[in-house]
């Protein structure tokens, strides 16, 4: 029997309801089954330890690996994770209560999933620029220093859906998404697994021969960011007030001490205002949180690309890169941060 | 008296290894410039060796070692130096000294949770410009480095 994933790329298309929770209380923990070189989990609130077998990770962490770094993660509910060198993914939740799922995110470097489909809800498979989410299949995530991602299946059906376009994945068969873009044609990796160096060195090359043109391209999945949480103001804005009406008519059946009428009001009128607001404030942190995903990732990794390239003496095409980096860190500054807090960074 | 002296010693000198280890650390001219020779050279595996991640380059933050390896490596290609360096001042990191490198969330951030009381921030004056490196405790005869700005004009 086959087994049918959906993966839906680029989070602004497909992942209006999703919530996600970098803290949550009732963080399931994953498993340290393996280490090899040096591998580094960053807690949420920033500091760093030395990834060691038997050890575990919980939502809001994430796993750094170096030069020669390799870490085994086992779920829960069985699921394998492989994170290679020079990697980084990153393990937080979405939604709460019965709704919660993990998420896994790759957001630098090469990650592979053998995902358990007995057991719990599937999990949302997330990078830069692209949101999924599976059971029960094989595959490998390639997150490129571009933005760019590829997705190899090795086990199941994959449907990758992006920009409206959908593409289904086979047994041994990749695609590449290119931020702000539909999925390229689908390819057959038969006999040998894909090598991630030299894709990513290709991507290097790529945005090296037109560096303003490739941080557009990630500017253009940044500005997809931007448009969904700025689309989420209003609505906030609207719940917000909902929120305060609901609140205001609470006082007076409050003052009514009467335990039926005030504990119906809670469960019709308070309740789901509260609920509406705070699934919206989730949303908003969750467009905020890939934004910063992509900044620290991606323009970080091209500022650095340039700047040791052109130290001192600029060329033209690297005053304009310079230029425009520091256009997208202003506009992150002042419309992104201001949802994000100190753990978030 | 001998026996006083015996149990003595070891405590007056665990105090002087504990002021010791308590104390900020201050950055020498000398060791500086012995680092920024080491730049200047070229010598890739010592540098790189010196900077742990995350480095900040700038207003950037470089997470991955592998970055710093890339980094070090392409300013070796760019016949990068820090030309006629002179020492101008060392300070030891404040509340504000993030605003040195950028006045952002990410290096407020950065500062709060990667550096301490062993972390200075030291100015060079050099003919391409004025560097800021965020340097550490010295480690084989060298500070730490764990980012630099610059050149500013």
């Amino acid at each position: 029997m086959k087994t049918t994933t959906k993966i839906a790329v680029f989070a602004g298309a497909v992942a209006a309801f999703l919530l996600v929770s970098v803290a949550g209380a009732a963080a399931q923990k994953a498993n340290i089954v393996y280490t090899e070189g040096s591998a580094k989990i960053k807690a949420a609130a920033g500091a760093q330890r030395v990834a060691d077998i038997g050890g575990t990770i919980v939502y809001g962490e994430s796993v750094i690996t170096g030069k020669d770094g390799l870490v085994e993660l086992t779920l829960p509910n069985g699921s394998d994770i492989r994170v290679t060198q020079n990697s980084v993914f990153s393990y937080s939740s979405t939604g709460t209560g019965k709704d919660e799922r993990s998420v896994l995110a790759t957001t630098a470097g090469k990650v592979s999933y053998k995902l358990n489909k007995a057991v719990g809800k599937p999990p949302v498979i997330q990078t830069n620029s692209m949101v999924a989410g599976v059971r029960g299949t094989e595959f490998t995530v390639f997150a490129g220093r571009d933005g760019s991602v590829l997705l190899a299946v090795t086990g199941g059906i994959v449907d990758v859906e992006s920009q409206g376009q959908t593409v289904t994945l086979n047994k041994d068969e990749a695609v590449e998404v290119t931020p702000g873009q539909a999925p390229g044609e689908k390819y057959v990796f038969l006999g040998k697994e894909l090598d991630f160096s030299n894709w990513n060195q290709g991507k290097e090359a790529i945005f090296l021969a037109d560096p303003v043109g490739g941080l557009k391209r990630a500017e253009a999945q940044l500005a997809e960011y931007q448009a969904k949480f700025d689309s989420l103001k209003e609505p906030l804005d609207k719940a917000t007030k909902e929120l305060e009406d609901a609140y205001a008519q609470y006082e007076p059946v409050k003052t009514t001490g009467d335990k039926d009428a005030i504990l119906k009001f809670q469960i019709e009128t308070l309740n789901p205002a509260k609920d509406k607001r705070h699934v919206i404030n989730q949303n908003i942190r969750y467009y905020a949180l890939n934004y910063l995903s992509v900044r620290r990732y991606v323009l970080s990794n091209m500022y650095m690309e340039m700047k040791s390239r052109y130290p001192i003496a600029r060329t033209d095409e690297a005053e304009a890169f310079f230029k425009l980096h520091a256009e997208i860190l202003a506009r992150y500054e002042e419309g992104i941060v201001p949802k994000l807090n100190e753990n978030d960074y | 008296m001998k026996r006083k002296l015996m149990i003595g010693l070891p405590v007056l000198l665990a105090l002087v290894f504990a002021s010791c280890a308590s104390t900020p650390y201050v950055q020498k001219e000398s060791d500086v410039l012995k680092l920024v020779r080491l730049i200047n050279e070229g010598k890739v595996t010592q540098v790189e060796g010196l900077s742990p991640a995350p480095f900040v380059l700038d207003t950037e933050t470089l997470y991955l070692e592998s970055d710093v390896t890339t980094m070090w490596n392409n300013l070796k290609a760019a016949s990068f130096r820090m030309a006629n360096a002179e020492f101008v001042e060392t300070k030891r990191v404040g509340p504000d000294s993030w605003k040195v490198f950028a006045d952002t969330f990410d290096m407020k951030n950065y500062f709060a949770k990667y550096t301490g009381k062993d972390s200075s921030i030291v100015t060079l004056d050099t003919s391409d410009g004025r560097y800021f490196l965020l340097l550490e405790r010295k480690t084989h005869g060298y500070p730490r480095i764990r980012g630099f700005k610059g050149p500013v004009k």
